[in-house]
């Protein structure tokens, strides 16, 4: 939430609190990055958002929310061709998206610098998974970066520009979710001035790669990743900290830097530290130098035994007898985030250390403690989803089958509107639903957000029309990309650049596509239509053998709920008439707003006023007209 | 400087972030090195959320259990959930707000014998951990500021008002009033005066 003034800031030298995903953003200005093109994925995000409002105030600066993340990386890759820094932003399984053109790009390489930030999530605060990008690298033989936090997120984002245009290769810069969120003081740099236009320098025995071409581009690149282990050797990206004549060498990356310095403190224990900021390739040499030094190799890095294995095949490659400790035996975990608390009874294990803190008194205050309630996440109060999901649940009974998307709809999962059933990836709900409704006789219902929807559904749509698939989907267009924290997409009718054009027309797209049955609806205005609309659409559907969609359209409650801040209009709050409610329990139970509650000493159902968002969905759903409006 | 810990805790929505970003950026304007450890996207959906708050030599942005110095719950349930964190003697700025989630809801309404998790219930319970617990009725106070939306200020104004809080309470006013939409500029600044008095009048006690 740094200002924008603050991000645009001229002052050289001047320390601003920065979120590593703000100084990233901080670093495309410093950079002089022309163009950067992504697409929003958690724990990402707010790179993004941070220089969706700095563009307007960039001069020669170019942003855009792509459709998806293989259409940002060919946008900014062609870019970074033409002669221009460029960068494509996204979050793990977004790289998976945009992998088709990432091993082209290092094939082909760029002619100025093209950087690829990829944010993985150790713990799976907001992914379908904890996949380990760095192998990504590996595969590609791209340079990687990884910093370790928010200052290095900036400094370390200049210098993998000018390691790529030293290479003419991409690189991969590499952050984790504890680094992208992570606030710290950063110091402002200069701002790099950037070209306006550039020349597009035809080249076509480099840049298309049909057979003869990429023969040809496959040894260059491995030349070129050969130079790039010698600047890795000499980079001051990769260094070493604390006695070279000491029993125990640990090597480290990324923020498990901080959590191994934080447990050597903790543990008054004499070791020196390779740091390694150039994580592909790996400085091989001075790696085997730091093995001959120690006795004992700690390895510290979160999920994959990445950098353990190669530093393995390093030791047995040069003859190197040491004792290396790790992943592969168990000494560390290969799943979710570590803390300084994972390093310290690692390390207490190998060196037959006693812990220094005593964990027991920790453990016999947490057992005094009751079993809380769970509190995971919710749709909102006010969330249109809530209104669409329980008028499928009214109309199938829970008995079809509901496969689910990447959004916040997929908080659906929870009881009681439980309306999702399978998830791949973006995209998935309606190839899921084909393969579904091909093997069984089951009714589909599959739901997907309208970002998501030109993200990766239209594919899906296309194969469902064309291959008469008998499923109903249901497109839940909120007016945004809200689980991000809501980025205009092509349906909403802004871009990056703060430009008014016309949206894309969901229901239009759909007819083009030749879907035959869609409709357009609006749950706030009557959940009766809503549920009348769903039970037609699956009739149709088991009649026609064919896709229907049905939009379902209402703004985000987030997005209602700040423009009624905005225009500060304070409408008539919503209550239970306890004269009339009786207790009977089906908005608690069936629709499970959060700004209900049980007063237990009557059963009946209360409203906090404080948390409901107005949508009024819940008078339609009380069945004896118990929830009424203040006057 | 010795870093000072401390953990805000609440649900999501409550606007964790923005006190993360106040609090931090008092800090950094002080000349004060600050490094924080948050949780964003998914979580912001009405679930717990907590966030790790490093202010002087940190190194890195999780605090280790039993050594917050403060925590600063936005929500009561939630100071009680994670307050394995704090130290003995440890600071707990804490609303008397209770937030019933659907699942506690769920759970009543099919066994009829069970209650909600109430005040008391947490107060007690957090006062086994520390002496040092200071409940404040932060929507009321904020309703008293002018504006409901206040209460990050509230809590923020009474955890400057603890005595070997770090950052100078000038440079915390300076930042509420810099980061709150300008908007709502007055009531956030009634909205912090109002916390540190009853801060400063809990503490006393």
């Amino acid at each position: 939430m740094a200002k924008l003034e603050d991000l645009l800031d001229t002052t050289i030298g001047r320390r601003v609190l920065l979120l590593a995903n703000e100084a990233i953003a901080r670093g495309v200005l410093e950079a002089g990055v022309r163009l950067v093109a992504l697409y929003p994925g958690t724990p990402s995000s707010e790179i993004g958002n941070s220089l969706f409002k700095m563009a307007p105030h960039i001069p020669n600066f170019y942003f855009e929310f792509s459709t998806n993340e293989k259409v940002a990386l060919e946008v900014a890759g062609a870019a970074a061709i033409a002669g221009v820094r460029a960068m494509m932003v996204c979050k793990g399984p977004g790289l998976n998206v945009a992998a088709d053109p990432f091993f082209s790009l290092a094939y082909v390489g760029v002619r100025a610098g093209l950087v690829i930030v990829v944010a993985d999530d150790p713990g799976m605060w907001s992914s379908q998974n904890e996949n380990d990008s760095r192998y990504y690298a590996l595969m590609g033989n791209m340079p990687m970066v990884e910093p370790a936090d928010p200052a290095e997120a900036k400094s370390l984002l200049l210098a993998a520009y000018d390691l790529s245009e030293e290479l003419e290769l991409p690189v991969l810069f590499r952050t984790t979710t504890r680094v992208n969120h992570s606030r710290a003081g950063v110091e402002l740099g200069p701002i790099r001035d950037r070209p306006d236009k550039v020349e597009f320098v035809k080249e076509p025995f480099r840049f298309v790669p049909v057979p003869a071409v990429a023969r040809t581009r496959h040894p260059w690149l491995l030349k070129q990743m050969e130079q790039a282990r010698e600047i890795s050797e000499s980079s001051s990206l990769n260094f070493c900290i604390g006695r070279e004549e000491c029993e125990v060498g640990i090597i480290t990356s990324g923020v498990s830097y901080n959590y191994v310095l934080e447990a050597i403190q903790e543990l008054d224990l004499e070791a020196e530290v390779f740091k390694i900021g150039i994580t592909n390739p790996l400085p091989r040499d001075s790696i085997v130098d730091f093995l001959r030094r120690h006795k004992r190799i700690i390895v510290v890095e979160e999920l994959e035994p990445y950098l353990e294995r190669q530093v393995r095949a390093f030791a047995q490659h040069q003859d190197v007898a040491v004792n290396i400790y790790g992943k592969e035996d168990g000494l560390f975990p290969r799943v979710y985030e570590y803390s300084t608390q994972t390093v310290v009874d690692a390390l207490t294990k190998i060196l037959g250390r006693p812990a220094p803190i005593d964990l027991t008194s920790i453990q016999e205050k947490e057992k005094r403690l009751p079993d809380l309630p769970p509190r995971p996440p919710l749709l909102c109060p006010g969330c249109p989803h809530r209104a669409t999901y329980y008028a499928i649940r009214v109309v199938t009974r829970g008995k079809a089958v509901y496969p689910s998307d990447i959004g916040c709809y997929t908080l659906s999962i929870a009881p009681p509107l439980e309306t999702a059933d399978i998830l791949f990836d973006m995209g998935s709900s309606v190839t899921t639903a084909c393969g579904i409704a091909q093997v069984t006789g089951q009714d589909v219902v599959a739901t997907i957000g309208d970002s998501t929807f030109f993200a990766s559904g239209l594919p899906g749509l296309v194969n469902a029309v064309y291959n008469q698939h008998p499923i109903a989907l249901v497109v839940l267009d909120n007016r945004t990309t809200a689980m991000t924290g809501h980025q205009p997409h092509p349906g909403t009718g802004v871009t990056g650049m703060h430009q008014k054009v016309n949206p894309i027309d969901i229901e239009k797209v759909c007819r083009g596509l030749g879907v035959e049955w869609v409709r357009t609806v609006r749950p706030f205005e009557s959940l009766a239509k809503l549920v009348a609309d769903v039970r037609e659409m699956l009739e149709w559907v088991r009649e026609n053998k064919a896709p229907a969609v049905l939009v379902s359209r209402e703004p985000c409650a987030l997005l209602t709920a700040a423009e009624r801040r905005r225009s500060g209009e304070s409408p008539p709050p919503y209550y239970v008439d306890p004269e009339v409610c009786t207790a009977c329990g089906r908005c608690l139970n069936r629709f499970a707003c959060p700004a209900m509650y049980l007063d237990t000493e009557t059963g009946k159902a209360v409203i906090d006023e404080t948390l409901c968002n107005f949508c009024g969905v819940c008078v339609s759903v009380c069945p004896h007209g118990a929830i009424k409006r203040r006057e | 400087m010795k870093t000072y810990n401390i953990i805000f805790t609440g649900v999501g929505g409550q606007g964790l972030m923005l006190l993360s970003s106040i609090l931090g950026k008092a800090a950094v304007d002080a000349g004060l090195e600050v490094m924080t450890g948050e949780q964003h996207g998914l979580s912001q959906r009405s679930g717990s959320i907590y966030v790790h708050f490093r202010v002087g030599e940190p190194i890195s942005p999780i605090i280790p259990y039993g050594t917050a110095d403060m925590m600063i719950a936005m929500e009561a349930t939630e100071a009680l959930r994670y307050i394995e964190y704090l130290r003995d003697d440890g600071v707990v700025i804490m609303s008397n707000r209770v937030m019933p989630s659907p699942i506690e809801t769920a759970e009543l309404i099919a066994d009829k014998e069970r209650n909600y998790v109430t005040l008391e219930m947490i107060e007690e319970r957090v006062r086994t951990v520390t002496s040092r617990v200071v409940v404040l009725d932060s929507l009321g106070l904020a309703m008293k500021a002018g504006n409901p939306r206040t209460e990050n200020s509230v809590l923020v104004g009474a955890a400057c008002a603890c005595e070997d809080f770090p950052i100078p309470v000038e440079k915390v006013r300076e930042a509420v009033l810099a980061l709150v939409p300008p908007k709502t500029r007055d009531a956030n600044s009634r909205a912090f005066e109002l916390g540190l008095k009853a801060g400063a009048s809990c503490l006393r006690e």
